[in-house]
């Protein structure tokens, strides 16, 4: 349960920000209400990831899920950065 | 969703519930009570009078010289916030970080009495029955209390969201089904009705006390890789107000501007009020503040005002919708104080709050219960029963303990170093008169017949003094009269309780015998 617990809990953090700052690097034009809206929906991000961690069948499966998660998340926050020195 | 799935989930399900109980009864219980904070507050003002704001209030110019005199090194580019007096916060506060030689910058909090200017030790003079139960509700006075509220916001998410997945099936089909044969099925219906009932009110405060505890922490996360470590935009992006940018004329400025900014300040906002104000070289010619108000009648966030000290000119105005982080927050703000539909709502929140202990103690108890009929006793089970009783009847215990010592010993005591220990001391020997005997229903009988024997001791102290000496008591706050019905009917509901389960269990014991008798 505490490999569960942590996999979900670091995993959950890294993806419910890094998912939300991606998504505002692509829009030049980024207001005030779109930065505290991907904020605020992190929040309900972050407990979900932890939640289907917990759903997993073993340990190693938990954090196969996290890094599942994260992963996504990271190459796109990747390809913003990237993105955004192009431009 | 897959048999293995909804294995594991039932799993954490159960796992984080025990986990976060013991803290989350204490928030819910102390959160509930907190609905009605002005209500306990006007109840320890009539029985403390030193705590009432006075008549004639000190100009501001007093504290600022007060500052000015002190012996900290408050450096120009430092804000200095100071918060008015009113009827919550009958006082002056006023916090700064100063400048020591080591280049250190630590952050002080000053009070003051609006009536004589002299400094004040809060924990002794002015600290109120409500300020436990709130901050208990917030940080529960622990060393990073905050984050650990925070967290168990987090996990009771998890629990929600897990619980959802569990009964996403039978949601609606079973919604009504309260089966009462088996004690296990009474309790476990009892939870599935309250839980799906109160989905949308769990749900919100989950969210809601992540956003107000882990905020920082997250946004430290967020910001950074989103404003590419640039915290200065991430500021910006979310600041509830400009951030104020003075260049000082190393003039000192004389204390009375203050009194002149004060009088300004009633004159063009009648309709507001001024709570507290960030002031940027405060000594200084170029001084400048930021006023942040309360309009009346006004539910919303709170507006602002910038000044120019020196000739109190007014740099800008700022309505409290003026920033997106601003709004959110008062609109998370209203929902979790359930302050935006009158008293009934307030009502609502509040019993929903208790129907979220139901939730805590129902939980517990299947748990004890699926324990129960496996082994017949374990130390794991034995912890819980003890635990779930401290954090059930302990906590109404210690809401009474606090209750009875504002009214009988306060200003004997700094209210502050009493009630907290006192508060945290009692669901602890609670829990160890539980562990220590292993009766669960005996201690749980004699905790209940307490707690009603503590809750009852205001209210019919106050009778008695009715009944004897009217004419001083003839004019009581319609406040005090609904405190101590409200604590009279805790105390009678402690007492029935705890007749109930004395009768259940004779009950049982008597059931038992005849059964061992006939065999």
């Amino acid at each position: 349960m505490w490999n569960k617990t942590i996999s979900g809990f670091l995993f959950g953090l890294l993806a419910a920000s890094l998912l939300p700052a991606a998504i505002i690097q692509f829009n030049e034009a980024t207001t005030q209400w779109m930065v505290v809206f991907f904020y605020t929906l992190g929040f309900i991000m972050w407990p979900a990831i932890m939640t289907y961690c917990y759903a997993a069948n073993t340990a190693k499966q938990a954090w196969g899920r996290g890094v599942a998660m994260f992963s996504p998340a990271a190459a796109l926050y990747l390809i913003s950065v990237l993105w955004g020195w192009f431009l | 969703m897959n048999n293995n799935t909804l294995k594991n989930l039932t799993h954490a399900h159960s796992w984080l519930g025990l986990i976060i109980s013991g803290v989350l009864m204490i928030v819910f219980v102390c959160g509930s009570m907190s609905f009605y904070r002005d209500e306990i507050q006007a109840w320890d003002k009539f029985h403390n009078s030193n705590k009432s704001l006075p008549e004639n209030i000190l100009p501001l110019s007093q504290i600022i010289s007060e500052l000015k005199n002190s012996d900290y090194n408050i450096p120009k580019d430092h804000q200095v916030g100071i918060e008015f007096p009113n009827q919550e916060w009958p006082f002056y506060e006023v916090f700064f970080n100063s400048e020591e030689e080591d280049g250190s910058h630590p952050y002080h909090t000053l009070n003051f009495d609006p009536a004589t200017g002299e400094q004040i030790d809060i924990s002794r003079q002015q600290f109120f029955l409500d300020n436990l139960f709130y901050s208990m509700h917030i940080h529960l006075f622990l060393p990073a209390g905050h984050e650990i509220v925070g967290l168990v916001s987090l996990l009771f998410f998890v629990v929600l969201l897990s619980g959802l997945c569990i009964r996403l099936k039978k949601l609606i089909s079973h919604f009504y089904q309260y089966r009462i044969n088996k004690r296990k099925d009474t309790l476990l219906d009892g939870h599935n009705l309250i839980g799906t009932a109160a989905l949308p009110y769990t749900i919100m405060y989950a969210l809601t006390g992540i956003y107000f505890n882990l905020g920082l922490i997250y946004l430290g996360a967020f910001g950074l890789p989103a404003f590419h470590g640039d915290m200065k935009k991430s500021d910006v992006m979310f600041s509830y107000s400009e951030p104020l940018f003075v260049t000082p004329n190393h003039t000192p400025i004389k204390a009375t501007r203050y009194d002149g900014l004060t009088a300004a300040l009633k004159a063009q906002y009648p309709n507001h009020t001024p709570l507290y104000m960030y002031i940027m070289a405060f000594d200084d010619t170029a001084a400048e503040v930021e006023v942040v108000m309360k309009r009346s009648n006004s539910v919303s966030g709170h507006d602002s005002a910038h000044f120019a000290v020196n000739n109190t000119e007014l740099i800008h105005f700022k309505a409290a919708d003026a920033t997106p982080i601003a709004t959110t927050t008062g609109a998370f703000e209203s929902l979790h104080f359930g302050n935006f539909a009158g008293d009934m709502a307030r009502f609502v929140m509040f019993l929903l709050g208790l129907a979220c202990c139901y939730l805590i103690l129902t939980g517990n108890l299947i748990w004890i219960e699926k324990q129960n009929s496996l082994i017949k006793s374990s130390k794991s089970t034995r912890f819980f029963k003890a635990i779930t009783l401290a954090f059930s009847t302990g906590t109404l215990l210690a809401v009474a303990n606090s209750f009875a010592i504002t009214r009988f010993i306060n200003g004997l005591l700094p209210q502050q170093d009493i009630l907290i220990p006192v508060f945290h001391m009692t669901w602890l020997l609670a829990f160890c008169h539980a562990l220590y005997l292993n009766k669960p229903r005996a201690i749980m009988i004699l905790q209940l017949k307490l707690s009603a024997l503590v809750f009852a001791i205001s209210p019919l102290f106050d009778a008695f003094f009715v009944l004897f000496n009217y004419e001083t008591y003839k004019s009581l706050p319609v406040q005090v009269i609904w405190i101590n019905c409200i604590l009279l009917l805790m105390s009678l509901c402690s007492f029935w309780l705890a007749r109930h389960y004395k009768y259940k269990g004779n009950k049982t014991r008597a059931a038992t015998l005849t059964a061992q008798k006939t065999n």
